[in-house]
């Protein structure tokens, strides 16, 4: 795994600059698997301890974006070396996310903001905005309002409810260009699994 | 906020349940606000050419459900009006400020231009679109499939009570396992099929278990009250702080649309590469498919068939007539859920384009179809559901 000095390099550009390159990379990987091009590390005191990409083709499940990938897979990894229990409840999840920052080439959608709210994740960075699904200040600012359960769990069963949601740190725009360039490589040669647009589709540049 | 006119109550056995249509209208504009515009009377010769210019120097971006000439017949002959632009608020009634273009228009055709009344917003239902009509005519898209979304006859809601029942059924599971009370349930209503349920998994279990991070899950609502009948309830369930009902749901629908189109998909793909070829140099989406399409052949080599882990018996020959229909996500599909989704569930629901949402008790904190948010309205997103509360209460979930 990468492991940086974290005195040295953090808060610095280049730190920021080496996770997004490997969120890219993450991307770069969806694009040749002919999924939207979104890649995404989780990185927890310096060390990168997640990365994934967009799977929404392939699962036939339109919510298995980098972001959520990559959150299973650190769940995961501490689930099998949990033997302290120390992640079996979600407080303490909550506790160990907010250690953690993401790297995402695109705004998170405003499923994903809500999500990464619901964990209560330390801080975002992400490439381009999202205009049209954005969560993070394009469409909705989910990283200001928080998100929460379904329902307001009244009953003894709270186990849940007691954690409140919270906002997080966001900043954007870091890397663009980069991020931008590979959604036009995907959009010039079309999603395969969308509909067919009722119109011929007008790239624009 | 407005109420549905239409709201009409719901019967099903001893239950009663009323349904409000949560309208995705801007909040403070409804189907009866206007706008001015400035119109004038035109000769049908020039209906097209003034159109063309119009459309290229004064576009109407809020009112695309206006349509920009109203036809009269007056005593057999046929009058046009053609909206010219938006009216100046700030202008007094009698002074018409216009757009250059549009005032060159005018004076090119010797056109009369007048103040005229619009309706600001779409109608949501005939009525409302009826009533706007009286004013300029409007268009009116109920919906995309054959029946409006927002009438309901004794049988419809029947069947909005039946499905709404199960959804309740998903979050008393959840509520035996100690979990917080939510269910939900996916259905084709052309088919009135099942298409997958769920109920809340994000609340941890007494004794420490896995996790149980997506494509894990083979478990359903019958092997769930089986244990639960056996007496097994310390059973391990898994959680996820994800694991919402709707999301879980969602999930399973995905799994579904795998295990039951994994060969149908391959069959399709090399229908389409036949029948689609002699168009192929003509349409660039098509033509961009071909790396795609390949790899999807390629992979029928080595498909699996998995039917039995599912649990959905099928033979080869309905599997090809299902291959056919093979719904794009959940496209078409309606959801029933018990409380009003969070932000993360709405937005996951959007992203799979169902059709509606029916969800039962508020979220005041966290709703975000309604209470804290109206995602459904929210202008830009790629797809827009109808959402309508059906108004359960927390007995109807504790009980």
């Amino acid at each position: 795994m990468y492991n940086i000095a974290r005195s040295d390099m953090e808060q610095t550009e280049d730190y920021s600059s080496f996770f997004m390159n490997l969120a890219l990379d993450e991307a770069r990987k969806a694009l040749a698997k002919l999924e939207v091009p979104v890649g995404c590390v989780i990185v927890e005191n310096g060390e990168v301890i997640a990365s994934a990409s967009n799977r929404t083709n392939e699962t036939r499940n339109a919510t298995r974006h980098a972001e959520m990938e990559a959150i299973d897979m650190v769940l995961l990894r501490w689930q099998s070396s949990d033997d302290t229990g120390m992640v079996s409840t979600h407080e303490n999840v909550v506790h160990r996310f907010s250690k953690c920052e993401i790297y995402v080439t695109c705004e998170p959608c405003i499923m994903c903001a809500a999500g990464l709210s619901i964990l209560g994740i330390k801080k975002v960075y992400f490439g381009c905005k999202n205009e049209r699904f954005g969560g993070c200040g394009s469409v909705m600012s989910l990283h200001v309002d928080g998100c929460g359960p379904c329902g307001s769990y009244s009953e003894k069963s709270q186990s849940t409810g007691s954690v409140e949601s919270s906002g997080y740190e966001c900043v954007g725009g870091l890397m663009a260009e980069e991020a931008i360039e590979l959604f036009k490589s995907f959009y010039e040669r079309g999603n395969p699994n969308a509909p067919r647009p009722h119109r011929p589709v007008q790239v624009r540049n | 906020m407005q109420k549905m006119d239409a709201a009409v109550g719901c019967k099903a056995g001893m239950r009663r349940w009323k349904l409000n249509h949560i309208p995705a209208a801007q909040s403070n504009l409804d189907a009866h606000s206007t706008v001015d515009v400035i119109a004038a009377k035109i000769d049908p010769k020039i209906a097209s050419t003034l159109m063309r210019h119009l459309n290229a120097s004064a576009p109407l971006p809020n009112l695309g459900h206006v349509k920009r000439i109203k036809r009269t017949s007056v005593e057999a002959e046929v009058e046009l009006c053609i909206i010219l632009c938006m009216a100046n608020e700030t202008s007094k009634a009698s002074a018409i400020n216009m757009p250059e273009e549009v005032s060159g228009l005018v004076e090119r055709y010797g056109l009369r231009p007048f103040k005229a009344v619009v309706s600001a917003v779409e109608a949501t239902t005939k009525d409302e679109w009826e009533s706007q009509c009286q004013l300029w005519p409007t268009s009116f898209h109920p919906n995309s499939c054959s029946r409006p979304l927002l009438e309901f006859s004794n049988e419809d809601e029947e069947l909005v009570a039946k499905f709404m029942e199960l959804a309740v059924e998903q979050a008393h599971v959840a509520r035996a396992f100690g979990k917080p009370s939510n269910g939900a349930v996916i259905v084709d209503p052309s088919s009135e099929t099942i298409i997958a349920t769920g109920y809340d998994q994000t609340a941890q279990p007494k004794n420490p278990c896995k996790w149980d991070c997506g494509d894990g899950s083979k478990s359903t609502l019958q092997r769930d009250n089986m244990l639960l009948e056996s007496g097994k309830l310390q059973v391990k369930g898994t959680w996820h702080p994800f694991k919402h009902a709707v999301m879980v749901a969602i999930n399973r629908a995905a799994e579904r649309d795998i295990s039951l189109f994994k060969k149908g998909l391959n069959i399709l793909a090399v229908q389409q590469n036949i029948t689609q070829d002699p168009i192929k140099s003509e349409d660039s989406i098509i033509s961009g498919n071909s790396d795609y399409k390949r790899q999807r052949i390629e992979e029928s080599a080595i498909t699996v068939d998995n039917m039995s882990t599912s649990g959905i018996e099928t033979n080869g020959e309905e599997l090809l007539q299902q291959d056919l229909q093979r719904p794009y996500l959940c496209t078409g599909f309606d959801v029933y859920v018990t409380r009003e989704p969070c932000a993360m569930c709405a937005m996951a629901l959007v992203h799979q384009r169902v059709r509606r949402v029916f969800y039962g008790i508020k979220n005041p904190k966290y709703g975000a179809l309604g209470s804290r948010y109206k995602l459904h309205s929210q202008q830009g997103l790629n797809h827009h559901y109808t959402v309508i509360q059906v108004a359960l209460s927390e007995d109807d979930l504790s009980s």
